[in-house]
C-alpha cells in the first residue's frame, strides 16, 4: 500500500510503504496510527529535498539492515562510499546540508553516514585556505592571530 | 537566501558524526580557517595527543604553546609520550587532568642523561614534589617517575587503558614505586593494562623479592584482597620482561585483583617471573582463556606446565613460541585443553613423539588456527608438528581405532608438515641424481593411498583459507655438518645441503597433483593461499588449471617458486618448469579464476 508525505511547501508524495519506512520515524508514525491513509505531514523537509530522499530510498529499498561495528575505526570506512551514493552526492553544498539534517530528522541512518562521510571527504587533506575555498569562507583572522594558533598547535603539525 | 548553507549552522550532533571521519592532522587545518571552525575542532584537536618522540620543549618551547596546554587540557582524553617533563607536566597542571581515557607512557626512550637537564626541559612549570631538589646531581638512565604518574592515575578514575613502562616504576630516590602504582591504577573502567619491564642495567633485583620462598598463596591472596579494590573490567594485560630478575614478583600482585581477566599477553620473562605468574594467574584469574607467551628467555618444562594449568575454564586461544624445553608433560597439559582450543600456535614440537599430532587432530572439534613458525621468524633449527603420513596411514588401516580427524568447515588456518609421505618418485633437487628411498623403509605402493587417506581429512575442511606446509627437522649436528647458517630461510637451505642428508629435507612431502589426488579438494572454496615451501611437490600445470577452477579464490602459491628445480635435470623437468612459470606469467593477478572476472 502506498504511503502519502507531505514536504513542509505542501506537496504530495506518493511512495511504497516498503520505502518510506527507510525512515524510521515515519516507521515508528505508521506502527503508532496502524492502518490508514491520512498523509503523513513533514513540515521539517521542502519538496525538493524530499525528491532527493526518496530517490535514495528507493535506491535502497531493499537493503539489508545496517549493523553498527562500533569497534572499527570509521577514519578507515571514509572512503568506502558506494559509487552509487557517491554519484547521488555530487549536489551543490547547500542541498547536501540539507539532505543530511533531513536524513537526521527522518532517522535514515544509512544517508546521514553517507552525507557525513560526504563533507569529511571534502575537508580532508586540505590546507586551511583551500577548506575556505570549499566552503566559501572568510578567514576572519588577523596575522598575529594566524601567528599565535600556529604557535599553539605546534605540537600537533606534521614534521 | 539558503536556510542552511554552511557546516556550522549544522547542530552539533550531527557535527559530532562528522568529526570521526576526519584524520588528526585535518583537525589542525580546520581550526585555522576562521574563528568558528576554531572553537569546533580545538576540543577535537587536544582530545588525542600522541606526541611520539617529540619533547616537552619542542612541543610547548613557547609560552603561547604552554597556555594553549593548560586552557585545552579538560578535552584531553588520550596521551602518548616519551617525555618525562610532559609527564610532569600533565600531573601538575592546573585545571588538573581528569578524564584520560587513554595513558601510553614509554619514558625508557627519551634520550636525557642527567636531573639537571631534566629540570631544564621542565622549565616554567610549577615545581612539586615530583620535581625533586634541584641539587640532586646524579647520571639516571632510566626515569624515575612513579610520584607523577600515581598523580596522574589517582586523578583520572574513567582510564580504560593504561600502558607504563620501567621509567614508570621508580621513585625518583631510587624506592621501588610498583605498588603505589598498582594502588592508584584505576579500577572502575581498565579494559586493558600494559607493563613493560624491559631491561635496564638500573635495575637490578631487589633483595627482599621473596621470589624463591614458598608462602601461603590463598591467605596471600585473602589478605591482598581486603586491601585492594578489584578491576572488574580489566579483560587483557601485556607485561614484557627482559633481563634475568627484571620483574619483582610483587609488582604483579596486582593479577590478584582481575578476577575478569580473560587475555594474557607475556613477552620475554625470565623463571621467576613465570614462577610468580603461575600462582597469580591461577588464584587471582579464574576467566582465563587466551594466552599469547612470546619468546621467554629460558622455559623450564615444570614452568611451561604450570603456566598450561593456568585456565580453568579451558584454554580458548594458546600462542606459544619456540620453546626448547616443550616435550611430553607440556604437550599433555595442553592436551587436557584440547576441547576447547580455537586457536593454537606451536613454534617447535622437536620433543614430541611422532604422531602425537594427531590427538590433537582426531579431538580438538572446536579449533579454527592451527599455527607454526614463519620461516623469517625462525632463530634455530626446529621441527614442527608433523604427520609422519606413512605410519598414520598403517595405524589407519590395521589399528581398527576410528583415525579420521575430527577438524572440519570450521578450521581456516592450517600449518602441519607432512612427512614420510612414500614417494618413489623423488630426486635430489640439485643434480637429479638418484634419492635413496629405499633406504626409508616406507611401502612405495602406499604412495597414492597414502595421500589419498590426508587429502580426505583435508577435505572436510570446507572453510579452509591458508594451508602451509610444515617445515622438516634439522638437527643442530646436521647443522654443523653440513655448514650451514641459522637465518637461511627454507629455499635457501635446501640450496645448501647437500644430498648426504637424505631426510634432511622435505623430499618426502604431500605431491598436490591430481594423480595423487588433489581432485578430493575440490570443496575448499575458501582457500586463499597454498604454501608448500619449496617441498618435493608435484604441481604443473594440470594442477594449476585445476585450482584456477576449483579454488576460485586463490590469491598464490608460496614457495613455488623453486618450482621443479628438484628435478631440474632430469628428463621432462627443464620442460615442466618453463610450462608452469608460463601458466603463472599468464596469471598475474591471482590463481583463482574469481580474479578474471
Amino acid at each position: 500500500m502506498p504511503v502519502i508525505l507531505v514536504s513542509s511547501d505542501n506537496q504530495d508524495f506518493k511512495v511504497d510503504k516498503e520505502v518510506a519506512e527507510r525512515s524510521i520515524l515515519i516507521k515508528n508514525m505508521l506502527e503508532d496510527v496502524g492502518e490508514s491513509d491520512s498523509p503523513i505531514p513533514l513540515p521539517n523537509v521542502t519538496a525538493a529535498v524530499l525528491t532527493k530522499v526518496i530517490e535514495y530510498c528507493e535506491h535502497h529499498r531493499n537493503d539489508p539492515v545496517q549493523v553498527p561495528e562500533e569497534t572499527d575505526d570509521p577514519r578507515k570506512r571514509s572512503n568506502d562510499i558506494e559509487e552509487w551514493d557517491m554519484k547521488f552526492m555530487q549536489v551543490d553544498q547547500e542541498m547536501l546540508f540539507e539532505i543530511i539534517l533531513a536524513a537526521n530528522y527522518l532517522d535514515i541512518k544509512p544517508l546521514l553516514d553517507v552525507g557525513c562521510k560526504t563533507v569529511a571527504n571534502i575537508i580532508k587533506g586540505k590546507t586551511p585556505e583551500e577548506i575556505r575555498k570549499a566552503f566559501n569562507i572568510v578567514n576572519d583572522f588577523t596575522p598575529e592571530e594566524e601567528a599565535q594558533i600556529k604557535k599553539e598547535n605546534e605540537w600537533a603539525e606534521d614534521r | 537566501m539558503p536556510a542552511w548553507a554552511s557546516l556550522l549552522d549544522l547542530p552539533q550532533e550531527i557535527i559530532d558524526l562528522i568529526l570521526p571521519h576526519i584524520s588528526h592532522n585535518d583537525y589542525a587545518s580546520c581550526l585555522r580557517v576562521n574563528t568558528s571552525w576554531r572553537s569546533i575542532f580545538t576540543p577535537s584537536l587536544w582530545q588525542v595527543m600522541r606526541l611520539g618522540d617529540r619533547t616537552m620543549h619542542e612541543c610547548f618551547g613557547t609560552r603561547e604553546a604552554r597556555i594553549a596546554l593548560v586552557r585545552n587540557s579538560q578535552y584531553i582524553r588520550t596521551v602518548e609520550t616519551t617525555d618525562p617533563a610532559f609527564v610532569f607536566a600533565l600531573a601538575c597542571m592546573y585545571p588538573t587532568v581528569t578524564k584520560l581515557e587513554s595513558l601510553t607512557l614509554r619514558l625508557k626512550d627519551h634520550a636525557f642523561s642527567t636531573v639537571d637537564e631534566l629540570l631544564l626541559s621542565t622549565d616554567e612549570l610549577p615545581a612539586t614534589a615530583a620535581t625533586v631538589a634541584p641539587d640532586t646531581k646524579q647520571t639516571i638512565d632510566v626515569p624515575r617517575c612513579t610520584a607523577p604518574v600515581t598523580l596522574i592515575l589517582k586523578n583520572n578514575p574513567n582510564l580504560r587503558y593504561v600502558s607504563l613502562d620501567v621509567g614508570c616504576f621508580r621513585y625518583r630516590d631510587g624506592m621501588e614505586g610498583m605498588l603505589s602504582l598498582a594502588m592508584a591504577f584505576p579500577t572502575a573502567k581498565l579494559e586493558k593494562l600494559e607493563l613493560s619491564f624491559l631491561n635496564s642495567a638500573a635495575y637490578n633485583r631487589d633483595i627482599n623479592d621473596g621470589g624463591d620462598e614458598a608462602f601461603d598463596t590463598e591467605s596471600f591472596a585473602q589478605y591482598y584482597l581486603a586491601k585492594h579494590n578489584p578491576f572488574p573490567a580489566l579483560k587483557e594485560v601485556i607485561i614484557t620482561g627482559g633481563g634475568q630478575n627484571c620483574i619483582n614478583p610483587n609488582r604483579l600482585n596486582f593479577l590478584l585483583r582481575c578476577h575478569n581477566l580473560e587475555t594474557a599477553r607475556l613477552h620475554r620473562l625470565d623463571s621467576n617471573a613465570m614462577k610468580a605468574l603461575i600462582v597469580f594467574l591461577r588464584t587471582g584469574c579464574p576467566k582465563l582463556t587466551t594466552m599469547e607467551w612470546r619468546k621467554g628467555l629460558y622455559d623450564p618444562e615444570e614452568f611451561i606446565v604450570g603456566l598450561l594449568q593456568a585456565s580453568k575454564l579451558g584454554w580458548k586461544e594458546l600462542r606459544l613460541p619456540d620453546m626448547p624445553e616443550f616435550g611430553t608433560d607440556a604437550w599433555e597439559a595442553l592436551m587436557q585443553h584440547v576441547g576447547t582450543l580455537e586457536v593454537l600456535r606451536l613454534e617447535s614440537a622437536e620433543h614430541i613423539p611422532t604422531n602425537a599430532v594427531l590427538n590433537l587432530l582426531c579431538s580438538a572439534r572446536k579449533l579454527k588456527r592451527l599455527e607454526g613458525i614463519a620461516d623469517r621468524q625462525r632463530k634455530r633449527f626446529t621441527r614442527e608438528l608433523s604427520v609422519h603420513a606413512h605410519d598414520a596411514f598403517r595405524e589407519h588401516l590395521f589399528e581398527g581405532s576410528n583415525m579420521d580427524w575430527v577438524l572440519g568447515p570450521s578450521v581456516e588456518h592450517l600449518q602441519l608438515h607432512f612427512d614420510c609421505v612414500p614417494r618413489p618418485d623423488v630426486l635430489y633437487r640439485l643434480n637429479g641424481g638418484e634419492f635413496g628411498f629405499h633406504l626409508t623403509g616406507l611401502n612405495p605402493e602406499w604412495r597414492y593411498p597414502a595421500q589419498n587417506w590426508i587429502y580426505i581429512q583435508l577435505s572436510r575442511m570446507t572453510g579452509l583459507q591458508e594451508l602451509v606446509v610444515g617445515l622438516q627437522e634439522l638437527s643442530a649436528s646436521t647443522v654443523r655438518r653440513n655448514g650451514v647458517d641459522w637465518s637461511m630461510d627454507t629455499a635457501a637451505l635446501e640450496e645448501a645441503l647437500p644430498e648426504n642428508d637424505p631426510r634432511v629435507f622435505n623430499y618426502l612431502s604431500l605431491e598436490f597433483s591430481l594423480e595423487c589426488g588433489l581432485g578430493l579438494l575440490s570443496g575448499l572454496k575458501e582457500m586463499r593461499m597454498l604454501d608448500v615451501r619449496s617441498t618435493a611437490h608435484n604441481i604443473g600445470v594440470a594442477e594449476l588449471e585445476w585450482m584456477h577452477t576449483n579454488w576460485p579464490k586463490l590469491e598464490r602459491i608460496s614457495g613455488l617458486e623453486s618450482d621443479r628445480r628438484w628435478s631440474i635435470h632430469h628428463e621432462d623437468g627443464p620442460a615442466a618448469k618453463t610450462a608452469v612459470e608460463e601458466w603463472m606469467a599468464a596469471h598475474p593477478r591471482g590463481i583463482g579464476s574469481s580474479f578474471y572476472q
